[in-house]
């Protein structure tokens, strides 16, 4: 009785299920190629959770469509009703065929995916098992919904309608639809937790596969069927009318809402405002602060950015609100979200000497933002980092000023152990090993060598081609990028090969090092080292050794700074860290404060400010499993 | 099958008590009560929105009914049991098939679902029935759907054929062609058939035993002898829905053609008692039917 059913809805559905699988197929090789070529997922497993949110709504969509919705239009379950077949096996043998193709099809998917992150995966089953629970629980989600919905009949579309457009506006009013059901086992820690499944998720998830299956077997056995047949019928004139209003006034009703709510754009009340020539400059400090030293520092950076615009022939450039906040730390800025406008949010205390900290740093900043994170990508990472200091200290004259020197002294510091060609291609790894702001030295000193050994156009033609031509806001310039590699554009841009562009880069460092070879060796170096202790079953605690060479004065102070991770999560923000000062002695051992569970993953690093580099050194980030 | 499947006591195959469905205030069936015995063609007959196919489809368990009992195959039933379906072979008012089969396809399709299903039969009832076995079902005009539908509703040797007025839309050859089968099919296999219809002549032709269905009401239960024996046309004029013949004999209806006359109703026995001078003339089924069904119910 089953056979001869799962046989005919294989055969009449046949076409569906290839062009399902012919979608999913070249759907998985662009996801893969995307995610992981443009590293944008941290693995294969970051491609496997977009294909399951993406063909596991298609595929539910386009399964139920046929399995359900066109039995009941085309009114061949009559027929069906006719023989010796009972209802609600009818009803599972059309859930279970729909449900069975599409978790074969993730299965697929996942194999794929696992044999792509075979060496992150290393055989560790429990992380495997962890995906695949997820994907099978979230598709099994997502096509209960839509399995629902096709007895709907001609209601399912405007349901569906009225239901996205629902939870767009509660998710443009801050719902949060990736906590709930489904989408929870398909949120962001899906390619990097190894050990932990949210239970709510799971709870969510099969609350919604058994409610919607109840509705289902209700709708299709709720007076023999008829209601379902009733349903499937064709939209009247009226009905399609009500519809379109409804949809008409909830989308009106939310416009309302949405400008009682106050849709007007970012803005500083009450700020000095600097603009022209395409660039604006809004600075707001306390009710105490002199207006004038505000407004003189608000034109000196409307200026330089204005002056960079022009220099890297920026067509747009994104607006600055800053506001001063002298409870913050000198060195450290901080930046804000902005809603409804384009532009950087930055709280900074300014407090002394802008041009060589917070200018490099707003520079960066501006340019993530102007090239939409695409100056972000790590093979070009490095002359993001070199472009603020090389920015903020190109007037020839700071190459000789002390902080000149100590640009220089970074540069050297940073490469003393060795920089190699795919240092440059792995540069947020070199950035982990030296610390932020040494790498930024070293990256200024490649851009210094390029000029001195290419000349500054060939310089500004390369920067130019990097952040300052206007870039499509979609996929157009990941295949730009792909046809034209990173080496390629700096070959053309400065008529040097990459390779060539490298050694000049090394002599250029050799030469600085001539000069500055006693001051580089005077300078301390710190390490660490950590140790894992159990501190119970499955608890451990972490206990350090640090030491600094030459050893500092006592009473000096280092820092540490800590953070449990989600596995292969790349870059992490200063300001997510935990951070303690400690002070060193002769013997600086000692515990971080946290304990961890078995499994987790610890970034930490040790770092000792360095007056004579103007920034702290670091022992070098440690992103370690607790064991 | 091989199981009897009827009620060996008194040979009724199919019987249904007190049948009740209501659509909102519209009462479908209203009470309805009928006996199909075992090895004979029911004629099912009623008028367009008579009750036929809401009977049969709670019948077939396809609607549920509002009240009421059904006795099939020899065993009270709320729903029918899938053994139940088993032993019936059922032929629907209109054909839903699957339009991307082929007739062998739909055979095969149909086939998983009856044990005892005879491939050999279908061939020859396809054959029989004009049918090119590999032809898709969307490419069949109605009447050939019609005929599949038979091939597939006695293929599988059914103990109750069931059919819905099978040859509605059908030309009036495929319909003498189609009740022949079914007439055939009968005789040879002693089948039980329950058939509906509006079209008079066709139950005339085929049917041993006739239920007449008014406004979801059964009118008339029996052969069609006995009914032609009951009710008949006599010269006469009526007053207050009586005849000067006195009791016993109730007018169905008046006619004024040809002079005032009035078919009436009676039992057999008082037709004996009529007066020799009155004069009592036979009726076809088509006009028992009219006057059954004309104006005010009358049950006989």
């Amino acid at each position: 009785m089953i056979r001869p059913l799962l046989h005919k809805e294989c055969r009449e559905h046949r076409w569906t299920m290839v062009i399902l699988v012919l979608l999913m197929g070249m759907g998985y090789l662009f996801l893969a190629w995307f995610s992981l070529l443009e590293g944008r997922q941290p693995n294969a497993l970051g491609a496997l959770r977009l294909f399951a949110i993406i063909f596991g709504l298609l595929g539910s969509i386009l399964l139920s469509r046929a399995l359900v919705t066109k039995e009941y239009t085309s009114h061949t379950q009559l027929f069906l009703e006719t023989l010796p077949l009972s209802r609600p096996l009818m009803v599972a043998i059309k859930y279970g065929i729909g449900l069975a193709f599409l978790w074969l099809c993730m299965a697929l998917a996942t194999i794929v995916s696992v044999w792509l992150s075979r060496r992150q995966l290393d055989g560790q089953y429990l992380w495997i098992t962890l995906v695949l629970v997820r994907t099978f629980l979230a598709t099994a989600g997502f096509y209960s919904f839509f399995f629902m919905m096709g007895f709907l009949g001609r209601y399912r579309t405007p349901i569906f309608v009225l239901l996205v457009v629902g939870i767009s506006m509660a998710v443009s009013h801050s719902f949060e639809i990736e906590r709930f059901g489904p989408f929870a086992l398909l949120d962001d820690t899906f390619a990097t937790e190894r050990y932990r499944l949210s239970i709510d998720a799971i709870q969510s998830t099969a609350t919604v596969i058994v409610i919607c299956i109840l509705i289902s077997y209700l709708l299709a056995l709720t007076r023999e069927g008829s209601v379902v047949a009733l349903m499937a019928e064709r939209m009247s004139h009226r009905e399609k009318m009500f519809i379109a209003m409804s949809v008409v006034i909830l989308v009106g009703v939310d416009f309302v809402y949405e400008g009682h709510q106050g849709g007007k754009p970012f803005d500083l009340p009450n700020a000095i405002v600097v603009e022209g020539d395409g660039v604006v400059v809004k600075m707001a400090a306390g009710p105490h602060e002199p207006p004038e030293p505000v407004r003189q520092l608000a034109k000196e950076l409307h200026s330089e950015l204005k002056a960079l615009k022009t220099y890297l022939g920026m067509e747009n450039a994104p607006a600055v609100f800053v506001t001063i906040r002298r409870d913050l730390d000198p060195h450290q800025f901080e930046l804000g979200e902005v809603q409804r406008t384009e532009g950087l949010v930055v709280r900074a205390n300014l407090d002394g000497e802008w041009r060589t900290m917070f200018l490099p740093w707003l520079v960066r900043e501006w340019l993530i933002n102007a090239t939409q994170s695409r100056a972000k990508l790590e093979e070009r990472r490095w002359m993001l980092d070199g472009m603020g200091l090389y920015w903020a200290f190109r007037d020839p004259k700071n190459e000789s000023s002390p902080e000149g020197r100590q640009l220089k002294l970074r540069a050297l510091y940073g490469v003393r152990h060795g920089f190699e060609s795919q240092d440059l291609s792995q540069w947020l790894k070199f950035r982990e090993r030296v610390g932020d702001e040494i790498a930024c030295g070293v990256a200024w000193s490649g851009l210094h060598a390029l000029e001195v050994s290419q000349g500054k156009e060939a310089c500004h033609s390369l920067l130019q081609a990097m952040f300052g031509r206007a870039v499509p806001k979609d996929i157009r310039a990941s295949f730009g990028r792909w046809r034209t590699p990173t080496s390629e554009l700096f070959a053309s841009e400065t008529h040097l090969s990459y390779d060539a562009f490298f050694k000049e880069w090394q002599r250029d460092l050799l030469g600085m090092r001539g000069d500055l070879a006693s001051d580089l060796r005077a300078l301390p170096e710190i390490t660490a080292h950590l140790r894992v202790l159990p501190d119970s079953e499955a608890m451990r605690r972490i206990v350090y050794e640090v030491k600094i060479q030459p050893a500092p004065p006592s009473g000096h102070y280092y820092m540490l700074y800590y953070k449990e991770l989600p596995a292969l999560n790349d870059e992490v923000p200063m300001n997510e860290l935990h951070h303690e000062s400690r002070r060193y002695d002769a013997r600086s051992r000692g515990e971080l404060s946290e304990n961890y569970r078995k499994g987790a993953r610890l970034f930490a690093t040790f770092a000792y400010d360095v007056p004579q580099l103007g920034c702290p050194v670091i022992s070098g980030w440690v992103r370690q499993e607790v064991p | 099958m091989s199981e009897v499947l009827s009620d060996a006591a008194t040979g009724i195959v199919l019987k249904a008590r007190n049948l009740k469905k209501r659509f909102r205030d519209f009462r479908a069936v209203d009470g309805l009560n009928l006996t199909v015995p075992e090895g004979k063609i029911y004629g099912f007959l009623g008028r367009n929105g008579a009750g036929k196919t809401t009977t049969i489809r709670m019948l077939m368990g396809i609607i549920e009914s509002d009240g009421g009992e059904i006795e099939m195959l020899g065993k009270p039933t709320h729903r029918l049991t899938l053994q139940q379906k088993q032993s019936i072979g059922y032929l629907s008012q209109g054909q839903f098939f699957y339009p991307w089969m082929t007739c062998r396809e739909i055979g095969n399709f149909v086939a998983g679902f009856y044990p005892a299903w005879d491939e050999a039969e279908f061939k020859r009832l396809l054959q029989a029935l004009d049918l090119p076995p590999k032809r898709k079902i969307s490419a069949l005009s109605h009447g050939m759907k019609v005929k599949l539908a038979l091939a597939l509703a006695l293929a599988h040797r059914p103990t109750l054929l069931i059919l819905d007025e099978p040859t509605a839309g059908l030309d009036p050859v495929a319909r003498r062609e189609f009740l022949e089968i079914v007439q055939q099919q009968s005789r040879t296999h002693h089948r039980t058939t329950f058939f509906s219809s509006h079209l008079i002549d066709e139950v005339e032709r085929i049917a041993d035993v006739v239920g007449i269905i008014d406004r979801g009401q059964l009118r008339y239960e029996g052969d069609i002898a006995s009914l032609q024996e009951s009710v008949r046309r006599i010269p006469s004029s009526a007053k207050n829905g009586k005849t000067p013949l006195g009791d016993g004999f109730y007018v169905l209806k008046e006619e004024f053609q040809n002079g005032p006359s009035c078919i009436v109703c009676a039992s057999a026995e008082d037709w004996s008692k009529l007066p020799a001078d009155c004069v009592s003339q036979p009726l076809s089924l088509e006009d028992i039917f009219i006057a059954l069904t004309w104006s005010a119910p009358a049950r006989l």
